[in-house]
């Protein structure tokens, strides 16, 4: 992969929105089981760098707390993300990041699934097809490389 | 209805658990995993664990899983590979000679020597991931495939020396699963591309015969029915298919021809059924109420199914069992029936645990 030579060399940079979110009684309540939301879930992702620019990918709108589905009682997590540019090589890169991001953190109870929104990337079908076949991405993390760069785009999220 | 009832589980692996696969006798189950490992395992009383295996137990959850009384790890081959190994194999007719195949692009075979597994050969050929091996039902005949989109044909020349045969490069994406016909020379393979092919040999010219398409979305794997009749095949479209040859006159081109056989999709288990990816699928010997057998599936939405099997030219597949959460919240990545004690079942999770099943 050349990195020096940029896919999106200008991307638009969006504002930040600030997520705060209001504190309830019962998050202080140990006995009291917190599910799994939107936000919880958007948190562990919006600040994962993009693979070639030192913004985020929420800088970037590549992700969206609109677009994170999370049914805590099913436990399944459902992220669409949106290619800067629809001929993006990067995709399935971005994509595995936020798979290994989701992996690590989110209790294993959960299924996973990350996808391309709908009509942003010319390759949709072939890009989600590879993000959701579990063989390929174990493979894919079995090769230090490629484990190397998708931790340097995780670095900014922990 | 029946019900699955488990009476074993084997710990050990560090790792998710890909496959299972046991010897010819069915008193020894040989697994991978995730941890660059096989194992081999074997009921502590040998195949009278089958006739009396004491009382059924409850799946443990997490760390506590530990490996039943009634069952041994034989053997741990640590590090038979570099990377995950993904599939395994005992050699038809032995309980200690096994071909493995591994993410790091070997398929290896190993012999007990001494009391312990060595590696006697080392098949090389592959360009990245080896994703399926399968010994033929004789013995004399080695497939394997891969991320490369190819399939090989190995043939075991004595001495622990194999020869590759045929490279079979027509499917235009990884291939998953090879899977050889119980008693024809014949191979059929599983790929990523949504198709399955039929492979033939002519003189040993290894060709296509048949191209199985109706599946949308990756083809997981296969099993042909005890009496080769038909195919089953799961993907991740959520169906099950299964599939019968169909006779087809043979078409001469003047010069020599090659025969093609057809299949047609003769039954459907419907999305409705599997929640998630199918990625195992396994076809036991005919039983009572099943003169077809079951047809037992391994499920990424955490289930095991068993389903009857009847009919005569089209196949009825009923469900007559359900295990949730059969491995904790984990994929099932692997059924396989017990080739000689039947309604044995035994499955592989993400959670590292091989289980021991009996239908009821």
């Amino acid at each position: 992969m050349n990195i020096t030579q940029k896919i999106n060399d200008a991307p638009l940079v969006y504002e930040v929105e600030s997520l705060e979110r209001r504190i309830q009684a019962t998050d202080l309540d140990d006995s009291h089981a917190d599910p799994i939301d939107r936000d919880e879930v958007y948190e562990l992702i919006r600040n994962i760098n993009d693979p070639e620019h030192p913004l985020t990918l929420e800088q970037l709108h590549v992700t969206n707390r609109e677009h994170v589905f999370v049914a805590d009682s099913a436990s399944h997590v459902l992220v669409e993300f949106t290619p800067t540019i629809p001929h993006c090589s990067m995709a399935t890169l971005i994509g595995l990041c936020i798979r290994v991001r989701l992996l690590r953190s989110l209790p294993e109870r959960f299924k996973v699934d990350i996808r391309v929104r709908s009509g942003t990337h010319q390759s949709e079908a072939q890009v989600n097809k590879q993000l959701n076949d579990k063989e390929r991405v174990a493979a894919a993390l079995e090769n230090t490389y490629l484990l190397d760069v998708v931790n340097q785009c995780l670095a900014t999220a922990a | 209805m029946p019900q699955l009832r488990l009476f074993a589980e084997l710990a050990g692996h560090d790792d998710r658990v890909w496959q299972v696969s046991w010897d010819k006798t069915g008193t020894r189950l040989a697994t991978c995993s995730g941890d660059k490992s096989a194992r081999v395992w074997a009921p502590v009383a040998g195949s009278s664990f089958f006739d009396a295996p004491g009382t059924a137990i409850a799946p443990s959850t997490g760390d506590s899983a530990r490996t039943s009384a009634s069952w041994q790890c034989l053997d741990t081959i640590d590090n038979a590979h570099k990377r995950t190994v993904r599939s395994v194999c005992f050699e038809p007719g032995s309980q200690t000679t096994l071909a493995t195949a591994s993410f790091d692009g070997t398929t290896a075979i190993w012999a007990q020597e001494d009391g312990s597994y060595e590696c006697v050969a080392t098949l090389e050929g592959h360009e990245n991931e080896a994703k399926s091996v399968a010994w033929s039902p004789g013995g004399q005949l080695l497939a394997t495939c891969g991320r490369d989109k190819s399939v090989w044909i190995w043939e075991a020349t004595g001495e622990g020396d194999f020869d590759c045969i045929s490279v079979l490069m027509e499917h235009t994406q990884d291939v998953k699963a090879v899977v050889w016909h119980p008693s024809q020379e014949l191979l059929v393979s599983f790929s990523y591309d949504d198709s399955i092919r039929v492979w033939q040999d002519d003189d040993d010219d290894w060709y296509c015969a048949a191209v199985l398409s109706g599946h949308s979305s990756t083809v997981w794997g296969g099993a042909f029915s005890h009496d080769g009749r038909f195919l089953a095949s799961v993907s991740d479209d959520r169906t099950v298919r299964i599939w019968a040859e169909q006779k087809k006159e043979a078409q001469s081109d003047g010069f020599y021809y090659r025969p093609e056989v057809s299949y047609q999709c003769v039954s459907v288990v419907p999305e409705s059924v599997h929640a998630r990816a199918i990625y195992s699928v396994a076809w036991s010997a005919p039983a009572d109420g099943a003169p077809l057998g079951f047809v037992a599936t391994g499920c990424g939405d955490n289930s095991v199914r068993v389903f009857s099997a009847t009919g005569d030219d089209k196949v009825e597949l009923e469900l007559a069992a359900e295990v949730q959460n059969a491995h904790g919240l984990s994929d099932i990545n692997c059924v396989q029936w017990n080739p000689q004690h039947p309604r044995w079942l035994a499955t592989a999770g993400d959670d590292a645990i091989v289980r021991i099943w009996y239908l009821e």
